[in-house]
C-alpha cells in the first residue's frame, strides 16, 4: 500500500491553497507561513490513516491547518502577547509582473481582504479562494451554517463598500476583470 | 454549494475567487519532502514491527508464498543469528567484524536495483559512523585525555596517519560505502528513479551530518580535524545532491524521462578539500618562477639606473650614490628571500626597487622632493576625478541592470539581492606625508594604473550590456550575477592593493600589510591561472607569506 504516494498527490494539489491561507493569517510572514505549512502537512501525514478516502480532502486538511494555526497562536501568546488583529502596516509583496488594471484591482482586493477582521477574513478566504461550501466551513469553524452564511454576506458587504469607494475615486473599468 | 447572487454581487465574488495564490519556495519544499520521507520510513518501520509481533515469525506459512517473502525470511533468520554481530559495538578489529561485513555483502547480493543498492550502501555508511563513535569512545587515548589534560595538547599536532588503524580503516570504509552508493546511483537512467534515489541519499547524508556533529565535540583532539574534514565533505556532497535533485525535479516537470545521473563520489570531494588546503607542487614551482622573473626585472632596472648615473652625474650625486647602494642592498635581500622561498618578500623588494628607480627619474625631473610631491598630488587629483566620474556612470548602469533582473525574477533576486552590494565609490587612501619618502614613486608613476582600472570597468560594463540582451533563464542569471560579483570584488581588491605603490617601509611595509606591498602577484598569477581558490587570491597580495 502506498499511503505516501496518495498523500504526496494530495499535498501537491493543496499545498498552494494551504500556504496562501496561512500566509494571510500570519500577515504575510513568508518564512513563518512556510514553516507552518510544512508542519501542517507533516501532521496530516501522521494522521493520514484516519482520513476517510470517500470524503473530499480539502475540508480535512483545512481542519488540520486551522487547528495547527490556533495551536501556534496559543503557544505564541504564552511567549508574547501580540494579536493578529493589530497587524498595523501591511507588508508589501512586490511580485506582480506588469500592473494592468485588472492586476491593480486584484491587488487592491487583496489588501482589502487583508484588512478585514480576522474571523471575517478567514471565512472569505475559505469560501472564495478555496471554494469550500458553507456547510464545510460551518463544520470547520464549529459554527451554525446560517451564522456562517450571514457573516460571509456581511463581510462581502464591507468589501463591496470599500471597493466601490476606491473605484469611484480612480475609475478603473470593472469589465477588465477576468 | 454556489453563492447566492442576490446577496453577493458577482463582481466582488469574481475578484475574490481569483485572488492570487502563493507558492512556497523550492528549498523549503525540499526540506518538507525530506522530513516527510523520514516520517514515512518511521511509520513503515513501526507498522512492520507491529505486524511482525502480531504474527510471530513462524506462525504463518504464507510467508513462503513468494520469493520476496522467502528472501525476507532468510534475512530475518540470518539477522537473528548474527544479530549481535551487527551492533555498533562490533567494530573494526573485533572478532565478529567479518561476520558483519559478510552480512552486508550478502544483503547487497539480494538486489540488482541500483536504487535499493544505493539505499543499502548509504545505510552501511551510517553504520560505519556508529562504529566510529564506538571506537572513539573506547579509545584509551580519549580516556587519557580526559584524565590527563596535558595529553590533549600533545595530541593536537597529530595528523591523520597517527590515528589508530581501526579508526582510520573505519573512516576509509565510510568513504568506500558512500562512494559505492554514488557509483550505483550513476547507473540510474530514469528521471523518476533518480529523484527517488537522490532523496534517499540526501536523507542519509542528513543523518551522517548529525552523527559527525555529535561525534566531533567528544572526539579526541587528533581525530577532530579528520572528522571535521569529513563533515565538510559530506555537507558539500549533500549540497551537490540537492542541486542535482532540483535539476531533476525540473526535468520531471518537463516530462523528460531519461537522465544521466552523474554523482561525484564523496572521496573526490574530500580530495578536493584537501587539495585546497595544500598548494600543489606545480603551483609552487610556478610561483617561484614568477618571483624569480620579477627579481630579474628589478636587477635589469638597477643596471639601467647605474648606467644613467654614470652617464648623467646630475645634481645630487651623493644622494644618488647612497640611493643606488640602498637599492643594491635591497636587491640582495630579495635574492636571499628567493632562496628561502619567501616570494612575497621577493616581490615586495623587487617592486620597491622598481619604484625607487622611478623616483630617481623624478629627482632628475623635479630637482626636489617637494616639487615631485606637488606633481604627484596633481596627478592623483586628476586620476581620482576621472575614476569617480567613470564609476558613477558604471554604477548607474549596474543599478538599471539590477532593477531589470528584479522585475524579471522577483523571488530569486530577493535571495540574491543582499549579495550584490554596490561597492562604494571610494578613492584609495594614501597618506602622502607618511609614505612618500619611504615608498618611492608610490602613486606617482603608474601605480594608480588608470588604464588598468578603466579596462576592468569596461569589462564589467560589457558584461552587463551582454546580460541585458539575453535573459534566458533564472539559472543563467544566477551564474552571471556571481561572475559580476567576482569581478566587482576583483575591482575592489585592485583598488585596495594597487594604490600605495611599493616600498621599504620598515614597519613591515614591503612584506607586511597589503597597503604598502603594492599590487602583489595578483595580475601575474591571474595570467598564469594560479588563482583558483580564495586562499590563492589572498596569497597573491603579498602578505600571505
Amino acid at each position: 500500500m502506498s499511503g505516501v504516494k496518495d498523500f504526496v498527490q494530495h499535498y501537491e494539489a493543496h499545498k498552494k491553497s494551504v500556504f496562501t491561507y496561512i500566509l494571510y493569517r500570519v500577515s504575510f510572514d513568508r518564512d513563518l507561513a512556510e514553516d507552518l505549512t510544512s508542519e501542517i502537512f507533516l501532521k496530516a501525514f501522521e494522521y493520514f490513516d484516519t482520513y476517510d478516502k470517500n470524503r473530499p480532502f480539502k475540508p480535512w486538511i483545512f481542519r488540520i491547518a486551522r487547528n495547527h494555526f490556533i495551536n501556534y497562536l496559543v503557544s505564541k501568546k504564552s511567549q508574547k502577547t501580540t494579536s493578529l488583529e493589530d497587524i498595523g502596516e501591511l507588508p508589501h509583496e512586490a511580485n506582480i509582473e506588469d500592473k494592468t488594471d485588472t492586476k491593480l484591482l486584484m491587488e487592491r482586493m487583496e489588501i482589502f481582504v487583508r484588512e478585514l477582521p480576522e474571523t471575517q477574513q478567514e471565512l472569505i478566504l475559505l469560501r472564495y479562494q478555496n471554494g469550500l461550501s458553507h456547510k464545510e466551513i460551518a463544520e470547520l469553524v464549529e459554527k451554525d451554517e446560517g451564522a456562517v452564511r450571514t457573516a460571509i454576506s456581511r463581510s462581502l458587504d464591507a468589501l463591496r463598500q470599500k471597493y466601490y469607494a476606491a473605484k469611484n475615486k480612480e475609475r478603473i473599468p470593472l469589465e477588465d476583470i477576468p | 454549494m454556489m453563492h447566492n447572487p442576490e446577496q453577493n454581487p458577482a463582481d466582488i465574488e469574481k475578484l475574490l475567487k481569483n485572488l492570487p495564490k502563493y507558492e512556497m519556495r523550492k528549498a523549503k519544499e525540499l526540506q518538507f519532502y525530506a522530513k516527510l520521507m523520514k516520517l514515512a520510513r518511521q511509520k513503515k518501520q513501526a507498522l512492520r514491527e507491529e505486524r511482525y509481533q502480531a504474527r510471530g515469525v513462524f506462525s504463518s506459512f504464507s510467508i513462503f508464498r513468494s520469493f520476496a517473502f522467502a528472501s525476507a525470511a532468510v534475512i530475518i533468520l540470518f539477522t537473528a543469528t548474527v544479530g549481535f554481530a551487527l551492533s555498533p559495538n562490533v567494530t573494526e578489529g573485533d572478532l565478529l567484524y567479518p561476520v558483519k561485513k559478510w552480512e552486508e555483502r550478502f544483503e547487497l547480493t539480494l538486489s540488482d536495483d541500483p536504487a535499493v543498492r544505493v539505499e543499502r550502501h548509504m545505510r552501511f555508511a551510517g553504520r560505519r559512523l556508529s562504529e566510529l563513535k564506538t571506537l572513539l569512545k573506547d579509545d584509551p587515548e580519549f580516556l587519557r585525555q580526559v584524565l590527563i589534560p596535558t595529553a590533549k595538547a600533545a595530541a593536537l599536532s597529530a595528523n591523520f596517519n597517527d590515528l589508530s588503524p581501526e579508526v582510520q580503516a573505519t573512516i576509509e570504509a565510510y568513504y568506500d560505502e558512500t562512494s559505492k552508493a554514488s557509483e550505483e546511483a550513476s547507473k540510474i537512467k530514469e528521471v523518476k528513479k533518480a529523484e527517488k534515489v537522490l532523496r534517499i541519499v540526501i536523507e542519509a547524508q542528513e543523518k551522517h551530518v548529525e552523527k559527525f556533529e555529535s561525534m566531533i565535540p567528544l572526539a579526541p583532539e587528533k581525530v577532530k580535524p579528520v572528522l571535521a574534514e569529513a563533515l565538510t565533505a559530506v555537507e558539500k556532497h549533500q549540497a551537490l545532491a540537492v542541486e542535482k535533485k532540483v535539476e531533476i525535479s525540473r526535468l520531471f516537470k518537463a516530462k523528460t524521462e531519461e537522465v544521466v545521473l552523474q554523482m561525484i563520489p564523496l572521496r573526490e570531494v574530500v580530495q578536493e578539500i584537501r587539495a585546497q588546503g595544500e598548494i600543489s607542487e606545480a603551483k609552487l614551482e610556478k610561483r617561484k618562477e614568477i618571483a624569480a622573473q620579477t627579481l630579474e626585472n628589478a636587477k635589469a632596472k638597477l643596471e639601467t639606473l647605474k648606467q644613467k648615473i654614470a652617464a648623467d652625474p646630475g645634481v645630487r650625486t651623493e644622494e644618488l650614490e647612497a640611493f643606488k647602494k640602498f637599492v643594491e642592498e635591497k636587491l640582495s635581500e630579495a635574492e636571499e628571500a628567493l632562496k628561502k622561498e619567501k616570494y612575497g618578500t621577493v616581490h615586495g623588494l623587487s617592486n620597491a626597487t622598481d619604484a625607487m628607480i622611478k623616483k630617481f627619474q623624478l629627482y632628475k625631473e623635479f630637482k626636489s622632493e617637494e616639487e615631485a610631491r606637488k606633481h604627484s598630488e596633481e596627478k592623483k587629483r586628476i586620476f581620482e576625478k576621472e575614476m569617480t566620474d567613470g564609476e558613477t556612470e558604471f554604477f548607474k548602469d549596474f543599478e538599471k541592470f539590477r532593477e531589470k533582473t528584479e522585475a524579471a525574477y522577483p523571488y530569486d533576486t530577493q535571495k540574491i539581492k543582499p549579495q550584490i552590494t554596490t561597492p562604494q565609490v571610494t578613492t584609495p587612501q594614501v597618506t602622502t606625508k607618511q609614505t612618500y619618502p619611504k615608498t618611492g614613486a608610490g602613486y606617482k608613476e603608474g601605480f594608480y594604473d588608470a588604464d588598468e582600472k578603466k579596462r576592468l570597468l569596461e569589462l564589467i560594463d560589457e558584461k552587463i550590456r551582454s546580460l541585458k540582451i539575453e535573459y534566458p533563464s533564472a539559472d543563467y542569471q544566477h551564474k552571471d550575477v556571481e561572475d559580476l560579483r567576482n569581478m566587482l570584488r576583483y575591482l575592489e581588491g585592485y583598488e585596495k592593493t594597487s594604490g600605495t605603490g611599493t616600498g621599504f617601509l620598515e614597519d613591515g611595509g614591503s612584506i607586511g600589510s597589503a597597503g604598502s606591498t603594492g599590487p602583489g602577484f595578483r595580475e601575474e598569477w591571474l595570467q598564469a591561472d594560479l588563482i583558483e581558490t580564495e586562499e590563492d587570491f589572498k596569497a597573491s597580495t603579498g602578505p600571505g607569506f
